[in-house]
């Protein structure tokens, strides 16, 4: 089936079809791109002449203390609101369990008077423990890389630079352990600052907050070197600096998200695939174009090289990117780039040439070049509220078998006799509120399952709608069998939001959470992938990216 | 003692009270929806739900709500020629799903509580009868058919910071706790992260 695009455009190259890119295994090899949440959030900055600000510093020599930085758009002023502490090595953990962190802080709507920055220093370093009101957006915390934050001190400290190979190789001096946003612990709805034009894309508050606290973490590095060395200190060579990202450690809770929002996760898929065919349908390739993907593409190669895991499934993975990398490489400069549609070529030849690894970081590429046209897809990235989609009592079950036969055959199809296909449970653990996944007839609580496994819930629907009349109405269906209005909701959104639903039965035995995972922080710009187990991965954002104070001299 | 949810925390609060009080996770979404759409008349309408989530699951007035709202655009249903939904709890929820229905028939639907007498246009500002609205704990509920509703659009869905008692939030969490897992400790070793160093 053929997707049109949305916004009444219909480029000459097809749409990716969601059979094709819905599945958790290319979800999985998800790679950030231009139309990514940091990326648009670096764009707007940079457009609309951002100004940034240490408007504080206020650290002892231990390390404790708070800082405000602040961030000036054209109409409004936000300000990151950092507490640093002195936390022994041993309370430190990225697990969702800690109570203690190295720095937290709060993004502030506004600029925070005093008694704010009392008040949000006896809740922000308690994180989930704490309170914070509807005059912050965003909650977060961070630790230090133990691999590198008391090396580098050392280092500035004794007027040295740290040796550029180490720093590469870790990537960050600190990593944050969770972004809260979006009224988590008191703070302001979404929906109640999502009319403001520089939030309307996607977590465009969190991007800035780590953006910010990226900017903190070199910082505090210098100070602590200042404290440690005096005069001879030296402040860390901004050239390595700007090679480092903030880190992040993300465990389950964010997998969860792709599922419980449809229409967002089809407005994200919609608007990268417009772009991918929108560039594809382009008849000619400008020698600008031809460089920047040139260029994106050695910038790729180096960042493959560099990119470190543990995991085994990701080494395999990280092998085939490299491999198809140099294949890439190789093909381009025999590329006739005087063809006719020369980026749809290069796309048909990744398409039979490279793992799915290299044809998403393919798509990446081709993007990357092609802002003029496809950057304006930013402002489609949002959805309507979810939350206002209501049943439609009056389709009939015909109706309703219709788009299961239509959209769902992924769903309908999978034998659920099978244990493995039963293999797996989501659930809330009491002791951290926080997703998990356990394993059917071993982990306790599957009857407590949360409602993830679409694929099970529709064929459920399937099963019990086929025994009634066709002409019956679902209002009727709803009446008897309550139980299926979660997915009769999917099922009746599902035609309009072609790209929602993971077509993969996500409580199969083979399920691997970190393939949810990284899609969406592929979306958010992360690089550096690594996963540390199948439900845990560390990853890295704004790596090689300006710092807020860098981007008006670019 | 109170406190302040934002829209986000309270709507999951009720969500999951509500499957804890044993409906569907469909019908616990559309609580969830529902307490949105009340957050506009103020007061306390987290307490509502406290109320209405205190005994079985009968009478419920998501349940016959949502079940109002899906049969509305059906020939004859009780949103296009009225009827008597028998006896309800909490019948201050079934608001949304009435003004709901309402949109979709295109008429004004009364919500008639016989015993008290009340008698309340639900497309209307229901600022002053909200007390007394709250206050029934079960009632006998009957809608009535009135007017051409014109050309109101539905309201879209605002955010609304939500006050209530700590004791009301301690019951609905309560509810809310019936759906989480406790950790044991082999939970505990086969969770995100767990048995990995990630102190590096």
């Amino acid at each position: 089936m053929t997707q049109q695009t949305k916004h009444s455009e219909t480029p000459m190259v097809a749409l990716r079809t969601p059979a094709t890119v819905m599945r958790l295994d290319r979800m999985g090899a998800a790679h950030p791109m231009r139309l990514s949440f940091l990326r648009i959030l670096l764009r707007r900055a940079q457009r609309e002449n951002w100004q940034f600000t240490r408007t504080e510093w206020n650290v002892d020599d231990k390390g404790v203390g708070h800082a405000v930085y602040q961030a000036r758009g054209p109409e409004r002023t936000y300000s990151l609101i950092a507490f640093a502490h002195d936390l022994p090595d041993e309370d430190r953990t990225d697990r969702v369990i800690a109570t203690a962190w190295d720095a937290t802080f709060t993004l502030f709507d506004g600029i925070p008077s005093e008694d704010d920055i009392h008040r949000l220093s006896q809740n922000v370093p308690h994180q989930e423990a704490g309170r914070i009101s509807e005059k912050e957006i965003c909650l977060s915390r961070a630790n230090r890389s133990v691999r590198l934050f008391n090396y580098v001190v050392g280092k500035l400290a004794k007027g040295e630079q740290p040796d550029a190979e180490k720093l590469f190789e870790v990537g960050y001096l600190m990593r944050t352990t969770a972004v809260y946003g979006s009224g988590k612990f008191g703070a302001v709805d979404y929906s109640a600052i999502q009319h403001r034009e520089e939030l309307q894309a996607p977590f465009q508050a969190e991007m800035l907050t780590v953006w910010l606290i990226r900017w903190f973490a070199i910082d505090i590095v210098n100070h602590m070197a200042k404290c440690a060395g005096a005069e001879r200190a030296a402040d860390l060579d901004p050239l390595l600096a700007r090679r480092l990202g903030v880190g992040n450690s993300t465990g389950l809770g964010m997998a969860p998200f792709l599922v419980r929002h449809p229409y967002l996760v089809d407005a994200w898929i919609t608007a990268r695939e417009t772009a991918l065919a929108r560039v594809r349908s382009l008849n000619a390739c400008g020698q600008e174009a031809k460089t920047g993907f040139l260029t994106a593409l050695a910038e790729a190669i180096e960042n493959a090289q560099l990119w470190n895991t543990s995991h085994p499934l990701q080494i395999t993975r990280l092998a085939d990117l490299r491999n198809d990398l140099s294949l890439l490489d190789n093909y381009v400069h025999t590329f006739d780039w005087d063809t006719k549609m020369p980026w749809d070529r290069l796309w048909i030849w990744g398409e039979q040439h490279l793992s799915i690894e290299g044809q998403e970081a393919l798509l990446s590429l081709l993007l990357e070049p092609h802002g003029n046209i496809i950057d304006d897809l930013a402002s489609n990235l949002s959805s309507p509220l979810e939350e206002d989609t209501k049943i439609d009592g009056a389709m009939t079950v015909s109706e309703l078998k219709k788009i299961l036969n239509e959209h769902f055959h992924w769903a309908v199809s999978t034998n659920f006799q099978d244990k493995g296909e039963n293999a797996l449970f989501w659930y809330v653990s009491e002791e951290k509120l926080e997703p998990r996944i356990g394993r059917v007839g071993i982990d306790e609580g599957h009857e407590l399952e949360q409602p993830l496994g679409i694929a099970r819930l529709i064929s459920n629907l399937s099963y019990d709608v086929e025994t009634w009349n066709n002409s019956d109405p679902i209002a009727a269906f709803l009446m008897r069998h309550p139980e299926h209005r979660l997915a009769v909701k999917r099922v009746q959104q599902s035609p309009l939001n072609p790209y929602g639903e993971i077509q993969d039965n996500l409580v199969g035995k083979d399920t691997l959470p970190i393939d949810m995972m990284r899609c969406k922080l592929a979306f958010f710009g992360a690089s550096r992938f690594d996963p540390r187990s199948d439900k845990w991965v560390r990853i890295s954002l704004f790596q090689d990216m300006p710092f807020p104070y860098q981007l008006v001299r670019e | 003692m109170t406190a302040s949810l934002s829209q986000g925390e309270a709507t999951a609060m009720v969500i999951k009270a509500a499957r804890g009080f044993g409906l569907s996770w469909g019908l616990a979404e559309e609580a969830g929806w529902a307490l949105c759409q009340l957050g506009q008349f103020g007061d306390d309408p987290l307490s509502w739900f406290d109320r209405a989530f205190s005994e079985s699951t009968e009478n419920c007035p998501i349940t016959i709500g949502a079940t109002v709202m899906d049969h509305a655009p059906l020939v004859g249903s009780l949103a296009q020629k009225g009827g008597d939904l028998g006896l309800i709890r909490m019948p201050i929820l079934l608001i949304p799903f009435l003004r709901h229905s309402a949109q979709l028939v295109g008429h004004r639907l009364f919500l008639c509580e016989t015993t008290s007498g009340l008698r309340v246009d639900v497309s209307d500002d229901l600022g002053k009868h909200i007390e007394h609205l709250s206050s029934i704990f079960a009632g006998h509920v009957v809608i009535e058919v009135g007017a051409h509703l014109g050309g109101d659009q539905p309201s879209k869905s605002k955010a609304y910071r939500f006050q209530t008692s700590k004791d009301t939030l301690a019951r609905l969490d309560k509810l809310g706790s019936r759906t989480y897992v406790p950790e044991t400790e082999a939970s505990r070793m086969s969770g995100a992260g767990a048995g990995a160093s990630d102190n590096d």
